[in-house]
């Protein structure tokens, strides 16, 4: 979904003269770099260089994007990203790819179920899960007093619109990636009778989940993520009191012998079908 | 007009002892191995009204504040050093408003000068030659060779020493100059203690024609100045008593 991101900051470039786009090497935004090569930085192989350039151009006034893989920048930049930028609350956005599951199939090194937990770590930084166009765009043109972290979902939908599901007894609560998966659950369960409902988060803000808990305060929660057990979404709902009957996530060492990311979901029981299944043995059961 | 020489030296000296004394605060070794560079380049190449100043060493913060108060940048009454507010923390700290940014953490800072020089502002960074142990700083030197950034310059501390003995013995770092040069940068080297081939080299940077960025190395000695501290590691931690405070002043005078 790079190509969105392309297109929407070079928009948001044509009229902000204080805007700089930084990459480590990996990703190419043709018409940002076109349309504004002066705003356009690649920093090179260096991930803890370029949040620290980000920092730097932040305090020069500037609103900064660092675009880059999650792992790449969380593991060997977390320094960075908390004294230079977290806490000094510098407006630097990272938009992060190939968080969680998605790269596990090029080794271990591409291998991130903790980017939540780690970004969970930084103090101002807000997290958000987009998984529709509009949301994506609303983030890039806004800015934002705080340092944020996009997780940027590949397979991102047009504009997802989900029914009101007050009152459900069962309500399955993930973002980003996951709720793409979920939505498509919920509606096919729904098709087939079933009383099970979908709330899919686009920033794990605890004002906003915890509104939402609440407008649901009767029913049980399923969380979905595809993050480690530490961090996420799930101790977010824990912390409110959530009534959550079951959590399917990522694990934090997963089994090297897998060869595919599809082999990783299906073990860990984050595939369409494993979720259904979980699904429908908790309701039976319930 | 101030302007830093011998007598500044020795003065300068003798208010990092009692800024130290006082607050019982170490690092005073460090102190004496950048005060005397930073004092030239105060007096004649930087302030903080023409540069952001970015600070690697922020240990041995008594220099700074003992700088900044003969320069007229703070006040002169040095007795609030070491206190909890903002501006007088015993590290100097990125609440200080003549400082853009510290790290206490070594090597990040010329990452985030390397922004602000990006950004188009005059920087200025100090920093010390154990940083240089570190991998994050070669991005940046790398970086801000590559792009040209003019508009840098660092100050290298090159004493030689760090916390649990000499560099050298330790993970040597080698030539930094010809390091520097390698990397695209304008370097420049001398005795940091040596006033007059400090100035020298502030001539050079005046007169330069600033294409890359410029590294100054100054070779240095920890604890220069007072006998018993020069070349012991133990003083790199070491506080002050009533005896080795007055021993040291009887040797500044």
């Amino acid at each position: 979904m790079r190509k969105w991101v392309d297109k929407y900051l070079a928009e948001v470039a044509d009229t902000n003269i204080k805007i700089k786009l930084i990459i480590a090497d990996v990703g190419d935004f043709p018409e940002f770099s076109k349309r504004h090569p002066e705003k356009f930085i690649n920093a090179g192989v260096s991930e803890s260089n370029a949040v620290g350039v980000a920092a730097g151009l932040a305090s020069a006034g500037y609103y900064v994007y660092i675009y880059g893989v999650s792992s790449f920048f969380l593991y060997r930049a977390y320094e960075q990203l908390k004294y230079s930028v977290s806490y000094w609350r510098k407006n630097v956005t990272f938009i992060g790819v190939g968080f969680g599951w998605k790269y596990f199939n090029i080794g271990i090194g591409h291998f991130c179920p903790d980017d939540i937990l780690l970004v969970q770590g930084l103090p101002h930084f807000e997290i958000h899960t987009p998984y529709n166009l509009t949301q994506l765009k609303n983030l890039l043109r806004q800015s934002s007093e705080n340092p944020r972290y996009i997780r940027l979902t590949a397979n991102i939908v047009n504009n997802l619109t989900i029914r009101n599901f007050q009152d459900c007894p069962f309500i399955i609560t993930c973002y980003g990636e996951m709720a793409r998966t979920c939505i498509s659950i919920v509606e096919s369960l729904n098709a087939k009778g079933y009383n099970v409902g979908v709330v899919p988060f686009s920033c794990l803000n605890k004002d906003v989940i915890e509104q939402e808990i609440y407008n649901n305060k009767q029913s049980k929660f399923i969380v979905i993520e595809d993050q480690c057990e530490l961090g996420g979404l799930y101790p977010l709902l824990r912390d409110i009191n959530a009534n959550i009957i079951s959590h399917i996530c990522l694990p934090l060492l997963p089994n090297l012998v897998s060869s595919s990311r599809e082999d990783l979901l299906k073990g860990y029981n984050l595939d369409e079908e494993s979720i259904t299944k979980k699904i429908l043995e908790i309701i039976e059961h319930e | 007009m101030k302007t830093y020489n011998i007598d500044t030296s020795k003065k300068i000296r003798q208010s990092i002892l009692a800024m130290s004394y006082n607050s019982k605060v170490a690092h005073i070794p460090s102190a004496f191995s950048m005060c005397d560079y930073l004092g030239v380049l105060f007096d004649k190449v930087l302030s903080p009204k023409t540069h952001r100043f970015v600070l690697g060493k922020p240990f041995g913060a008594q220099a700074y504040y003992a700088l900044f108060a003969f320069y007229g940048w703070i006040d002169k009454d040095l007795s609030k050093y070491g206190s909890l507010e903002p501006e007088w923390r015993y590290i100097i700290q990125n609440s200080h408003p003549l400082v853009t940014y510290i790290d206490e953490s070594m090597g990040n800072c010329l990452s985030v000068a390397c922004g602000i020089a990006t950004a188009g502002l005059k920087v200025f960074v100090n920093i010390s030659d154990a940083a240089f142990q570190e991998g994050t700083i070669w991005e940046s030197i790398q970086y801000a060779g590559a792009k040209q950034l003019s508009n840098i310059i660092m100050s290298i501390d090159n004493n030689n020493m760090q916390a649990l003995g000499k560099i050298s013995d330790i993970s040597d770092i080698g030539n930094l100059s010809s390091k520097m040069k390698d990397f695209g940068w304008e370097s420049h080297e001398c005795d940091g203690h040596d006033i007059k081939a400090i100035q020298k080299v502030c001539e050079q940077i005046l007169h330069s024609e600033r294409k890359k960025p410029i590294a100054l190395v100054f070779h240095t000695s920890k604890g220069r100045g007072v006998s018993f501290m020069e070349g012991h590691p133990e003083w790199h931690y070491g506080i002050l008593d009533d005896i080795t405070y007055n021993k040291a002043i009887q040797e500044l005078k």
